[in-house]
């Protein structure tokens, strides 16, 4: 119970989908979604692997509160060998996916291999079948899902899929599901893209029973009654995560012109009250709604609608209404960081990323990069196609995300990601990377945890992997910061585990956590027990980069971080002092000085 | 003396359109200034507050004492993307 206890295998070299038993004694140790997901992954594949060859898996994967009544229970992981990093890579997201596959009755679908011609999955409670894709390969994520839901005549149906970027196998591809949510990172479409797997739909009506109904009800009843009232609460609710932007510009955090500046100019044209201004054309403002993903009560998704005479979307009856975003993420990567502040730019720049599955943040980071490239003349406009690549050009920020969404022109090399369009144009010191993946919207110079954090991260920069916001944001200094950062490392390790979200923040610890899990599952699940999980998880990730290659010795942030002061804000003056905080770090977590864990604490851990 | 505050939270009593400017005694210290917000949260969270571009620590808030002209920015507890 609360798992459901099945695995949904899918062969797609030989076209067969057979139920396995879940492992559960794997499922004690690693809970879910993130952790049992990554287990199985690392259990059945060689950590060196092509990340794009049929060795490879996709896993998607829902945690034991999926599909319950828990609030923020809407979550679900791909989890796979990344083609953009190397590293493992355990993509999230929300919308009603996850519930829906949870509902059917699976706990984890894992795909294998390679399909001969392009095909999607149907799964119907138990029932699960290959179909040919043919006739949608080639086709948008907002045209596949109406289609899907409408060849099987059932609107209640829920999809996933990929888009063009996806199919052209773009390192920065991302699944969609619900039309506007992303598992967005790491690259996790191209690797479905790479199996000839175009889509995903799922219906489910089994539900999802509990241990102990009245005891869970009343656990989920005072961590919701405690989220409820909170300022983080209410403000996602009514501004989203795009309430960020003034914090991170009034703080100095704000990466703009590819980390050059760390404060931008044009934040009020494009921060989150900037979208509820009505506009001059029909006296409407962008943000038309709100939304909230299966079981949530933050509702912090955006639905924006663009002015329909720009003229990016003039004619295009498809962008003239509500879609989802914009967010902090996307709004920073396409905004500051590429010194753009059309807000109308930025809205066009997000639906064509859900169109086509790409992931905001590396789409428009990588664009960052590339602006900086043409900026010194290391590519010009006979590599660009002709458009002109400039820091703050609306058009190429259009222009690029319709290459990079189809594929096509210098659009295949923006779909490399960061790391590897520097890399060939002779300029590996301007990608703003982790472990070859792009920053999402916080400057290491300024937020000194967010750095440590990013340096340390499994899955290469990432800014759920853990959360230093209140300290960073109280201090530009070191103190204190490996200690929060290895602290919510194992605690989002722990929430990715279990599907929930991560963003209740400080206002869930582990103890409103723990009587959920207790109530929901087999045994006692104690504070220590969950927080043990979460340490054990991050633990193994760890070892399996190591071993792919991506260990210790890549536990850094770029030149840029590490030697160029930051020119204004709170950190005038200052570089990210990594230096000064892995020590204490590693000791922490209990590894030895050069960073890798000591046997006693694998031992410890259960991974000896 | 007068200071100028911007406020992000959507809570702020005093400054419901988010900014303005504030009469104080001299000698007035932040944490005096953050409690006229009137940012009704849960005691535990920590609004950041700076103060001229600095971040004052929360256990630093009750000894800062504010001077005429200072340009004061407070946001929310917020964290995610």
């Amino acid at each position: 119970m609360s798992w459901q206890g099945k695995i949904l295998r899918v062969d797609l070299s030989t076209g067969s989908c057979k139920s396995d038993p879940l492992n559960m004694e794997w499922a004690a140790a690693y809970v879910g979604q993130r952790g049992l997901g990554s287990k199985y992954l690392i259990e059945e594949t060689d950590p060196n692997i092509d990340p794009l060859s049929p060795d490879n898996r996709l896993i998607i994967a829902t945690g034991p509160l999926t599909g319950t009544m828990a609030s923020t229970g809407g979550r679900w992981s791909v989890i796979c060998k990344s083609p953009l990093t190397g590293a493992i890579a355990c993509s999230n997201s929300g919308g009603y996916f996850g519930a829906e596959l949870k509902n059917a009755g699976w706990d984890m679908v894992i795909f294998e291999g390679k399909s001969p011609k392009p095909v999607y999955l149907e799964i119907k409670d138990d029932e699960a079948v290959l179909h040919d894709a043919s006739a949608y390969w080639g086709r948008s994520i907002w045209e596949v899902e109406p289609a899907l839901k409408a060849k099987h005549g059932d609107p209640q149906a829920r999809v996933a899929s990929i888009g063009r970027a996806g199919e052209s196998q773009a390192r920065i591809a991302a699944v969609i599901n619900d039309l506007h949510r992303a598992a967005g990172r790491s690259g996790v479409g191209a690797v479905m893209g790479s199996k000839n797997l175009k889509a995903m739909i799922v219906r489910g009506t089994g539900g999802v029973s509990v241990k102990d109904p009245a005891r869970f009800m009343a656990a989920v009843k005072a961590a919701k009654d405690k989220l409820d009232p909170s300022e983080r609460r209410i403000r996602l609710g009514k501004f989203g995560t795009h309430a960020m932007m003034d914090a991170t510009h009034s703080f100095g955090s704000l990466p703009t012109r590819n980390c050059r500046d760390m404060q931008f100019e044009g934040v009020k044209k494009i921060n989150a009250k900037s979208v509820t201004v009505p506009r001059m054309s029909d006296g409407k403002p962008n943000l038309i709604g709100t939304k909230a993903c299966f079981g949530c009560t933050i509702a912090c998704g955006r639905m924006g609608l663009i002015d329909p005479t720009y003229k990016a979307v003039e004619g295009k009856e498809r962008y003239q209404k509500g879609t989802g975003g914009l967010e902090y993420e996307n709004a920073y990567a396409f905004g500051p960081m590429c010194g753009i502040d059309d807000l109308n730019a930025l809205m066009y720049a997000n639906m064509v990323c859900n169109e086509d599955g790409l992931d905001s943040i590396s789409f428009g980071a990588t664009l960052s990069a590339a602006m900086e490239l043409f900026e010194i003349g290391a590519i010009t406009t006979k590599e660009t196609g002709g458009i002109d690549l400039s820091f703050g050009n609306a058009d190429a920020l259009i222009a690029m995300v319709e290459l990079t969404g189809k594929g096509e022109g210098f659009g295949k090399e923006i779909g490399l990601g960061s790391k590897r369009l520097c890399e060939k144009y002779g300029h590996p010191e301007l990608s703003m990377t982790v472990r070859g993946q792009e920053f999402p919207g916080y400057e290491p110079r300024a937020m000194k945890g967010m750095g440590l954090a990013y340096a340390t991260s499994s899955r290469g920069a990432c800014h759920l992997r853990a959360a230093p916001f209140v300290q960073d944001f109280s201090s530009t200094t070191t103190d204190g910061k490996a200690e929060v950062v290895k602290f919510t490392q194992d605690k989002n390790a722990l929430v990715d585990s279990l599907g929930l979200c991560t963003f209740p923040g400080p206002v869930w610890d582990p103890a409103d956590i723990a009587p959920k899990l207790d109530a929901a599952l087999p045994g006692d699940w104690p504070v220590e027990r969950v927080m043990a999980c979460g340490e054990r998880i991050w633990n193994m990730e760890r070892l399996y980069n190591t071993a792919a290659g991506l260990g210790p010795e890549h536990d850094t942030l770029p030149d840029r971080q590490l030697k160029e002061p930051a020119k204004s804000g709170a950190a005038k003056g200052q570089t990210a002092d990594l230096e000064k905080m892995l020590p204490e770090y590693y000791e922490l977590r209990g590894w030895t000085p050069d960073g890798n864990p000591k046997p006693e604490t694998l031992e410890r851990l259960g991974l000896g | 003396m007068r200071i100028s505050v911007e406020v992000h939270a959507i809570t702020c009593g005093l400054f419901p359109s988010g900014e303005g400017e504030l009469d104080l005694p001299p000698g007035t210290v932040l944490a005096d200034v953050l409690n006229r917000l009137d940012l009704k949260t849960d005691p535990d969270e920590v609004y950041p507050a700076l103060v001229n571009g600095t971040p004052i620590p929360p256990g630093e808030r009750d000894q800062t004492v504010l001077r005429d002209g200072d340009y004061l920015v407070v946001f929310p507890p917020i964290e995610g993307g």
